[in-house]
């Protein structure tokens, strides 16, 4: 027979039978349970007939019924063996992160609260309902916290342990004690990093994190994408509770939200430069948008007059810059709503540099035949008097009427790669490419070497490689020649598959792809072009490499989200060596013209080859090594990067190869150490943090080169400019709640308005972890409970002799 | 009707029944203005219905060893014609519902070439065949699988070769033209218009054509020109046609440069506005093919004028079945090629279709 456990109540009380002899057999053990209480139930009704002989009936049965519950009793006990069971559940104390935003935009106040909206968060704050307009974004996260108002961090830190951060560019600890005295502008805080507050902290955890309470107005400005922390948040199980700060309405204000210029432009090309400006909560009339180049007055054509209607609205502008020397260009956006009032005119300016690079952006691309992909990529390229092309077609119906000479000079594609130049300055002559743009070529056109050279001219050189798929060799093909080969090391794929759905399918961006600069296909309309782009019926996925990213996963019709390998990309970069390999798993980006002549098709292409070209862009230096930061332009109290990139010729650098120097007029501001880069080994890197507003130059020091560098050629100096803070964060001063919810919803949290802060007391409470502890009696055995089932029998035998001695029995 | 039981009295009969007629006159008119509406908000997408239509009906023309008929028998020119119909709405070697009926068509035309490298079947018109045959495996060379791909690479050198011995020599009017046969003595630009495009081709492809070959061609194309009209000629003094007309602006437009954007083809470009394709035409698909890549080259009003008007045209034309009807004595699959090729091209997937110098422009 089992165990049997009977429920004894909600409580989750329970009284547990284990009948002895269970390792009998079932008939046996039902037989020795019933004898050993029968035979005792047997003997005392004996017992009771001899007795009934001696007393009356009454006393008789009474003492029968005495004596049968004495035996039952003692029969439960010895051979049912209970026990009483209780289940006793404790609360664990818990770790809860409240993050608190402090940057610029919580300075804030929001009088366009809607009467509802305002009387609701006094009664939170527990304010007088006008005062509620005078409260900035700052003060109100404050009046939650504190006991004068929702007092939330008192409450919170009754069942659980807080850890109290401030973020704003970066997160940092508060004193939980102090806390107020935390509740400052510090030197980042003109940049919201979501991120930061979302990240885990770097010191060992000792209670689990339970969720994460961010005050915030959800105005994300700076770093990482926050979305992608939340997500790891929420694998984690550890919900994120934004409270929103601020309101859905934006105040009175116009701001120049962005300005995009390429990643480098070159000489004698308009370059776009595109710019959004965002009106919000002003009076219909007319704005005044202007664009001054290096802080000369701006020309009529970069002056705009918009006519605003009196909405909330976004403006795209879109000027042009002709470049017509090389240099680095300031471009400073300003814009004006005469005669309004803003709350605030700090977000009434943003400026970009537009980088000018001198030559032309030299791009190699070699295919096995002339395959429609081939054709229209370099038709696309050829158009372009930035590109000087060159081609490579393995296969040509040739008929032998020209010579190559002949051929060369009608810039007829040749049958294999530049050879190499043994013996001379220069003797590989794929450095000289910025792209090379490889596509459906088999292995036998490629042989090993040439593979290999591929390969040095990525790691070595810092070139940026492009991977076309194809349905003949590329890169399938390659993966029978073992892993080892250097096109599989290049690949950022690994295990290539086919994708052929008999529906065909579309691109989907991933986050890092809607970032990425040669998938904007539409600048002023970010995004839109891509659900138009008609579907492909062939195509490679391949799982990323580590390191490598996704910039876009196959989609296909019906398919939901949840079906999408964010891991399995159809679009793949990763870094490798000095340079980038980008692996494009379609032929058919041709089918981008259907009935779009050449919109997205032909941006797709010269953005690539523009994005390629621009990393390595380094301002300074010469033929031998090139250095400058890597931005024109930072921003204040963002880490400042140099990089060096030494020629093929000059021996890989050292542990210390030397330091940069940052020049403030004829001052010497900042020694930056270099350290060359994992697998990088030409190329040095150096970071340099809290550099005032300004302009500085940056010089080398390289000792070990020293003997073999030309004078001048670490010398001249390098221009950097770090820019005031505050054009990220004061471009849209309404709460970005869409954000906020997104956050929420991946991590498995709740969105919660200021007023309505309480309520994730309740939700992290359930959160608390509970321990439940299952405490056994066993009536029988554990002290002290056999002592009152001894005690019971005892009694019972006590009443039953006191009871028959009183009837005259024996 | 509901309306209709709460009856007026009497005397109001008549302003009742009016009332009712206004209502049911309103309520057809607004039907009709919203079915003319949706209507011009599908336009775009009956395009890519009649084109599916008729590729189906063209495929389900194919004889099973891949040859297009026309005039009853086997014809080299209107199966390559058949594939590039295909090639043109996007349906490559490898891909989609319709990729063996490319292949096999591929193959087929193969056959027809002869050891010389002419690809014909009868002598009459031997270089319209070759012309055509010649263009659609430049088109589809670097598309086809590895295997298919050896075959068709010689066969197109050889096929190039004939061009370039078939070109008339000069000097004279007929200098870097070509005509109905390999030996004719003359040339026309109807002809010489298909071995153009062809030469151009296969010259993306990496054949080596002299450049001179070329512009020799186009130098007769020049000479087709009809200063008085604007249009082309059929023979340099000849009567000017629509299609050759549409042939001339093609070839220029080949070229690049000032050529293709200069006074000559802008007036071409008029000539086919002024004078759009009537039904009853001579040589009616044959026009349509040539005006609508030629518009779609110069682009802008010149491409949406004239679109609207082909558009028209062509669907009003299509039958039940999906294809056209034959008007040349060349049947329907010949017709229905034709006219895919024509409402396809503002697919933009035919390499030899796009621009040499600018961006191809969107037509959404």
């Amino acid at each position: 027979m089992p165990t049997w456990e009977l429920a004894l109540g909600a409580d989750g009380a329970a009284l547990s039978l284990a009948p002895r002899g269970a390792d009998l057999p079932p008939i046996v053990q039902a037989l020795f349970l019933a004898a050993l209480l029968l035979v005792p139930v047997g003997l005392i009704v004996w017992l009771t007939r001899a007795e009934r002989r001696l007393i009356r009936a009454g006393p008789a049965l009474g003492l029968l019924a005495l004596r049968l519950a004495v035996v039952a009793a003692l029969w439960a006990a010895v051979a049912l063996r209970p026990t009483l069971i209780r289940t006793q559940a404790d609360e664990t104390p818990g770790r809860v992160r409240v993050a608190v935003d402090l940057s610029a935009s919580m300075d804030v106040r929001d009088p366009q609260r809607s009467p509802d909206e305002r009387s609701r968060l006094a009664r939170m704050l527990n304010v007088a309902t006008a005062a509620v307009d005078e409260l900035t974004r700052r003060q109100v996260a404050e009046r939650l916290l504190a006991p004068e108002g929702a007092d939330l961090l008192r409450r919170l830190g009754e069942h659980h342990e807080i850890e109290l951060i401030g973020f704003d560019g970066s997160a940092h600890a508060l004193d939980v004690e102090h806390w107020r005295d935390g509740l400052v502008r510090g030197a980042g805080a003109d940049a919201t990093d979501l991120a930061s507050a979302l990240t885990p902290a770097g010191a060992a955890e000792k209670r689990p994190l339970l969720g994460v309470v961010l005050l915030t107005d959800g105005r994300h400005s700076a770093g990482p994408s926050p979305v992608t922390a939340a997500t790891a948040l929420g694998r984690r199980g550890v919900p994120v509770f934004p409270v929103t700060l601020g309101s859905r309405r934006a105040p009175p204000d116009l701001a120049v939200q962005n300005v995009r210029v390429p990643p480098a432009s070159f000489q004698g090309l308009l370059a776009p430069v595109a710019v959004k400006v965002r009106a919000a909560g002003l009076a219909a009339g007319p704005l005044t948008i202007e664009m001054r180049i290096n802080g000369r007055p701006a020309r009529p054509e970069h002056r705009r007059t918009l006519r605003h209607d009196g909405g909330e609205r976004t403006y795209p502008v879109t000027f042009w810059c002709r470049a017509d020397t090389p240099g680095p260009r300031l471009l400073e956006v300003t814009a004006r709503a005469e005669g309004q009032q803003e709350i605030t005119p700090a977000n009434n300016r943003a400026a970009a540099v537009l980088r000018v690079g001198a030559e032309k952006l030299r791009v190699l691309v070699a295919d096995g035949e002339a395959r429609w992909e081939y054709q229209f990529l370099v038709n696309a390229l050829k158009r372009r008097p930035l590109v000087r092309l060159e081609r490579v077609l393995f296969e040509q119906p040739r008929l032998g009427l020209l010579s190559d000479e002949q051929l060369d000079k009608q810039k007829h594609p040749r049958r294999r790669l530049p050879p190499l130049r043994p013996g001379t300055a220069d003797p590989e002559p794929l450095s000289a490419f910025d792209c090379v743009i490889v596509g459906d070529v088999s292995p036998e056109q490629l042989p090993f070497d040439e593979r290999r050279r591929l390969e040095q001219y990525v790691a070595r050189r810092g070139g940026t490689l492009v991977l076309v798929a194809g349905k003949r060799h590329m890169p399938r093909e390659y993966t029978k020649l073992g892993s080892e080969d250097p096109l599989l090391r290049l690949l950022p794929i690994t295990a290539p598959r086919l994708v052929d759905p008999k529906d065909g399918f579309t691109l989907k961006r991933t986050v890092e792809g809607e970032r990425t600069p040669f998938l904007q296909l539409e600048p002023e309309q970010p995004g839109a072009a891509w659900p138009k782009l008609p579907p492909h019926f062939w195509g490679i996925a391949g799982r990323r490499k580590p390191g490598a990213t996704v910039l876009a996963v196959p989609q296909f019709a019906g398919a939901s989200s949840a079906e999408e390998d964010p891991e399995v990309g159809v679009l793949v970069r990763h870094a490798y060596g000095a340079g980038r390999v980008v692996f494009v798993g379609l032929e058919s980006t041709w089918r981008w013209r259907y009935r779009a002549g050449d919109a997205y098709h032909d941006p797709f292409w010269t953005q690539l080859v523009l994005w390629a070209a621009a990393d390595g862009l380094l301002p300074a230096g010469d033929e031998h090594v090139r250095y400058g930061a890597r931005a024109p332009e930072y921003v204040e109290g963002q880490e400042v990067e140099v990089a060096v990139r030494l020629g093929e010729e000059l021996p890989p650098a050292g542990p210390n190869p030397g330091h940069a120097r940052l020049w403030r007029g004829e001052t010497v501001v900042a020694v930056v150490p270099l350290t060359p880069t994992p697998d990088r080994p030409r190329w040095l890197t150096g970071r340099v943090r809290g550099l005032p507003v300004g302009a500085y130059r940056i010089t080398l020091d390289l000792p070990r080169y020293r003997d073999r560098l030309p004078a001048g050629a670490t010398g001249q100096g390098s221009a950097v400019r770090v820019v005031p803070a505050g054009r990220g964060e004061l471009f849209d001063l309404a709460s970005d709640e869409a954000l906020l919810q997104t956050l929420a919803e991946r991590s498995g949290g709740t969105l919660y308005a200021a007023d309505e802060a309480v309520s994730v007391l309740d939700r992290l409470a359930a959160r608390a972890p509970r321990r439940t502890e299952r405490i056994e009696a066993r009536p029988w055995r554990d002290a002290p409970a056999v002592w009152w089932a001894l005690g019971l029998l005892l009694g019972l035998l006590t009443i039953e002799w006191v009871w028959r001695k009183r009837l005259g029995l024996p | 009707m509901r309306a209709c039981r709460c009856r007026p009295p009497a005397r109001s009969v008549g302003v009742w029944r009016v009332s009712c007629a206004w209502r049911v006159i309103v309520a057809l008119l607004l039907l009709a203005l919203g079915a003319r509406s949706a209507r011009a908000q599908g336009t775009d997408d009956e395009l890519k219905r009649r084109v599916d239509r008729g590729l189906a009906f063209l495929a389900a023309m194919q004889e099973k060893d891949g040859a297009w008929v026309a005039a009853g028998r086997p014809h080299p020119a209107v199966t390559a014609l058949s594939v590039l119909a295909f090639l043109s709405a996007g349906h490559v070697p490898g891909e989609g519902p319709y990729r063996e009926h490319v292949e096999k068509g591929v193959r087929r035309v193969l056959t027809w070439q002869r050891s010389d490298g002419l690809i014909a079947a009868d002598e009459g018109h031997a270089l319209y065949h070759h012309g055509v045959c010649t263009l659609m495996l430049a088109q589809v060379a670097g598309m086809t699988d590895a295997e298919l791909a050896r075959t068709v690479r010689p066969a197109l050198a050889k096929a190039v070769a004939v061009l370039l011995k078939a070109q008339r020599p000069g000097p004279g009017a007929f200098a870097g033209g070509w005509r109905y046969r390999v030996d004719s003595p003359d040339a026309d630009l109807s002809v010489s218009g298909w071995q153009l495009l062809a030469l151009r081709a296969a010259n993306d492809l990496g054949a080596d054509v002299p450049v001179e070959r070329i512009d020799a061609a186009l130098d007769f194309v020049r000479r087709c020109h009809d200063h008085r009209s604007g249009g082309y000629c059929y023979v340099p003094g000849g009567p000017v046609t629509h299609a050759c007309t549409g042939t001339a602006i093609l070839a220029l437009e080949l070229r690049g440069g000032a050529a293709a954007r200069g006074l000559e083809v802008a007036r071409a470009g008029t000539y086919l506005l002024n004078h759009p394709l009537q039904d009853g035409a001579k040589h009616y698909y044959y026009a349509a093919y040539y005006g609508a890549h030629a518009m779609h080259r110069l682009g802008g009003n010149y491409w949406n004028v004239y679109r609207t008007g082909l558009q028209h045209r062509l669907f009003a034309r299509q039958r039940r079945g999906g294809g056209w009807l034959g008007d040349d004595g060349f049947g329907s699959g010949y017709a229905t090629a034709m006219a895919l090729l024509a409402l396809t091209v503002e697919y933009g997937f035919l390499p030899i279709h796009q621009r040499a110098g600018a961006a191809d422009e969107p037509r959404r």
